[in-house]
């Protein structure tokens, strides 16, 4: 994992904030899991990455964050599909910030969204996710990086 | 051109064939509409003689009468050899063929009339009218003279009697064979005008004919043409559909062909590139700049003057990455572009473009290459493996991954603000500094490196005023790599059968381990040592505990190359040989306690600096400093990270090396002492209980150089 390619991840997703009612975002110190499920939260947006990268990135948020978060653009619907919709959202804005900075050699799947533990693995092994805490408000929320 | 006329010789000929007919046919007319004329005069002038006959006999009649009675027959001579004379001309003139005067204007030549019915006819009427014609010529010479002898008038008399007479008789017969002669030359002029109906015609059908002809071969010779482009275009088509490269050709303003191969559209996921402009479609996939190259590289393949050859090395387009939409889907693809100049007579007319899909060559290219850095890293790792010391391999993994474990656990541990991020830093850089210094002590120079990274980041994070987590984001990919390396170091370490030596060996390799840091570090500074190390043969020590002995042991050894023994220039300036001593030593008491002993003949602790130091990092304060004792200088440099060193290395200059000795000690409940003076060397030595106890026991000793 290439520090530079970290980075345009983290930025990405504190731009988005930055597009909000409260543009600050704190982000913690970035830690390693082998598994998804040991670092997401109650909602996760996921992209399956593939081509010159393989690996994943999510999104993954409490739902008071979601529902703060739609309410905060003026939407008054924060139904669970509005909050999937919106970690999907999240993760679209990451992949497609990825794809235009790390070139054009970064396929991207569509967003796989899930309320609760992800039904999804990463490939390979010794390939662990960065995991990088975000605190929105109050609210905790992770981005999930694993590249190689 | 010779090949054009063989094509074509059919239709050639036969066009030739039809021009001469219609040439024929149009000659014939010329010919019929001349023959047609003078058959046309030859009846007229047949049908004058039958008006002549009747004439002569007319004129001789009234000639006789007048001469009867003496009248004037002026008139009547000279109409009788005006109508004999022409009657007689034109007769010979169908006799023997000649010119006779015209039924128009002047004179025209009248054929021989030699056909059996005709020459009859004529015969016939020379046989009746040369005897009348020769005595009319005599009656009339003598009639003309002005006068005549008695004998002359007796002969005229008698000869206008004659005539008369016989005009009398045969003039009717030759008045109806000039009939009869009318009869014939209209039938003759019957029959050429049939015949030439029958040219005519026959011309025209064979015209048609031969037309119809030249229709059959031409359709025939477009069929063939026909099938044999629709034979061409199938085949091309064919191969269009089944090479396994893009094909297309490009002219000089960049326009693609109107056919391009099957393949093409598959790679490009489009399939509306006829007609376009190169431009148009890889624009999307290229930079400006590789598009600009394409540009300027066709435009000189259209140059004559630059040689094809030298060309192609500089196709910019041999290894192009690309994007495409493929079901919906972005797919990554690799092209490899390929220009040939297309040349007719000598001129360029176009570039054959091949675009290859290399994506799975690329792909290959890249999973061999990873193979190859995987298998060199897996060969470095045996070769580092192979020259550390096996035994104490399982234990340093164990506790490096416990290491690791550990700092990740502190990553993850939630901070905010600048000083909980510089506490984290701090817990991690004890943590790290353990690590590189056994990771050194093994000869694992790949683990120190990283480790010795881990502190650098670490040192620049501490100097920074605002701290977040996304500083820490190096630090993790460090982490990361460790993590990597130690997953590498178990799978090797389990694939290398026999690693484990025995416990003599590798107690006599602790030795040499130590040995071959010292060598290392000395260096790495500069610094000319005679290193001794005894004792740490020593059998039946707990893997653990012999692990933290080497541990402190080689803590030790760093700070005293690093911090105590001069450089060789600075010994000699001081009076000590260049090279200086360094002793290592680990005892076992007869109680069973461990002691171990770092002794150099260096320049000692220097406690003023350490004190400035100590204020400087905030760790006392100025009084503090005025009345601070040399064992708690001490607790301080064991507990707190302290150094001297204006520049950091990877050896020593973040004070992490005697906070290490300090936690390791109290985790074995040992007691460190120090003997240290100015320019008199240091003797580092701590004390190691056989029963450790949770209690920790730092006791300096006396100065005893001071």
């Amino acid at each position: 994992m290439k520090e530079e390619n970290l980075r345009v991840f983290l930025s990405s997703i504190v731009r988005y904030f930055g597009h909000t009612s409260d543009p600050n975002v704190d982000v913690g110190a970035p830690y390693l899991v082998d598994e998804i499920k040991e670092a997401c939260r109650e909602y996760t947006g996921l992209i399956s990455i593939s081509g010159e990268y393989n690996g994943v990135c999510y999104f993954s948020a409490p739902a008071v964050l979601l529902k703060h978060l739609i309410l905060s653009v003026g939407e008054t619907d924060t139904s669970e599909t509005m909050m999937l919709d919106t970690v999907g959202e999240v993760a679209n804005t990451l992949s497609g910030n990825a794809r235009r900075k790390l070139g054009k050699g970064f396929k991207i799947s569509a967003p796989y969204l899930s309320k609760g533990l992800p039904a999804i693995e990463t490939e390979g092994e010794g390939n662990r996710i960065y995991a990088i805490p975000i605190q929105w408000k109050s609210y905790k929320a992770l981005l999930g990086v694993s590249l190689h | 051109m010779a090949s054009i006329f063989g094509r074509y010789a059919a239709i050639i000929a036969t066009v030739a064939i039809f021009l001469v007919l219609v040439l024929g046919v149009l000659g014939n007319n010329f010919y019929t509409s001349f023959q047609t004329e003078a058959t046309a005069e030859a009846v007229n002038i047949a049908g004058r003689q039958r008006m002549l006959s009747q004439r002569t006999a007319k004129s001789l009649s009234n000639l006789n009468f007048n001469f009867s009675i003496k009248a004037d027959i002026s008139n009547e001579i000279a109409e009788l050899k005006a109508a004999s004379s022409l009657f007689d001309r034109s007769l010979k003139a169908f006799s023997e063929g000649g010119e006779t005067s015209s039924t128009k204007s002047g004179d025209t030549y009248l054929e021989q009339v030699i056909s059996g019915k005709g020459r009859k006819i004529l015969d016939d009427a020379n046989a009746l009218w040369n005897p009348l014609f020769v005595k009319l010529s005599s009656m009339i010479a003598l009639l003309q003279k002005p006068s005549l002898t008695p004998e002359e008038k007796v002969s005229v008399t008698r000869l206008i009697s004659e005539n008369v007479s016989y005009a009398s008789i045969n003039i009717n017969q030759i008045l109806k064979l000039m009939n009869d002669l009318t009869n014939y030359q209209e039938g003759i002029a019957t029959q050429s005008a049939d015949r030439s109906r029958l040219i005519q015609a026959l011309g025209i059908i064979a015209s048609l004919i031969c037309f119809a002809v030249i229709l059959f071969l031409i359709f025939g010779q477009l069929q063939r043409a026909d099938k044999r482009a629709q034979l061409a275009r199938q085949e091309t088509k064919k191969i269009f559909e089944t090479v396994d490269q893009g094909l297309f050709l490009i002219d000089r303003e960049f326009n693609m062909g109107s056919q391009h191969s099957k393949e093409l559209e598959k790679i490009f996921s489009t399939n509306s590139l006829a007609g376009k402009k190169l431009q148009s479609f890889i624009s999307d996939i290229v930079s400006n700049a590789d598009l600009e190259k394409v540009l300027r590289y066709i435009k000189l393949l259209f140059d004559p003057h630059k040689k094809q050859r030298l060309l192609r090395d500089l196709n910019p387009l041999k290894k192009l990455p690309i994007q495409v939409q493929e079901n919906g889907e972005l797919t990554n693809k690799y092209l490899r572009f390929s220009f040939s100049r297309v040349e007719t007579e000598g001129e360029i007319e176009g570039v054959l473009t091949s675009v290859t899909d290399i994506s799975n060559e690329v792909r290959l290219e890249n999973e061999l290459i990873e193979e190859t850095k995987r298998n060199e890293k897996q060969l470095e790792m045996i070769r580092v493996l192979l020259s550390a010391d096996a035994t104490m391999l399982p234990e340093f993994i164990k506790s490096s991954d416990d290491t690791y474990e550990k700092i990740n656990q502190i990553f993850r541990d939630p901070a905010r603000g600048t000083k909980e991020f510089k506490e984290k830093a701090d817990s991690v850089l004890t943590l790290i500094h353990a690590t590189k210094g056994e990771s050194g002590l093994l000869g694992l120079s790949l683990i120190a490196e990283t480790c010795n990274d881990i502190e650098i980041r670490i040192d620049q994070l501490k100097h920074k005023s605002d701290i977040s987590g996304d500083d820490f984001l190096s630090l993790t990919i460090l982490l990361d790599r460790l993590i990597s390396t130690n997953e590498q170091m178990k799978s090797v370490v389990s694939a290398i059968s026999g690693y484990s030596k025995s416990a003599q060996t590798a107690n006599s390799a602790d030795t040499q381990n130590l040995i071959k840091l010292a060598t290392e570090i000395a260096t790495r500074q500069n610094k000319n040592i005679r290193f001794s190390a005894g004792g740490f043969d020593l059998p039946n020590l707990p893997p653990k505990l012999r692990k933290n002995i080497l541990s402190l042991a080689s803590q030790l050894l760093r700070n005293a190359i690093s911090h105590g023994i001069e450089s060789p220039v600075q010994r000699k300036e001081n009076g000590k040989h260049e090279v200086g001593n360094i002793k290592l030593a680990l005892l076992q008491e007869a109680n069973g306690d461990l002691v171990l002993s770092c002794e150099d003949d260096g320049m000692g602790v220097d406690f003023e600096k350490i004190k400035l130091e100590a204020v400087k990092s905030g760790l006392i304060n100025e009084d503090d400093m005025r009345r601070i004792s040399s064992k708690q200088l001490l607790q301080l440099m064991l507990n707190n990270r302290l150094s001297t060193r204006t520049v950091a290395d990877i050896d020593s200059g973040r004070g992490a090396g005697l906070s290490v000795v300090g936690s390791i000690s109290n985790q074995l409940n040992g007691r460190v002492s120090l003997q240290t003076g100015q320019a008199k060397g240091s003797k580092f030595v701590i004390h190691v209980p056989k029963k450790n106890s949770t209690q920790s026991a730092i006791q300096p000793a006396k100065e005893n150089y001071a």
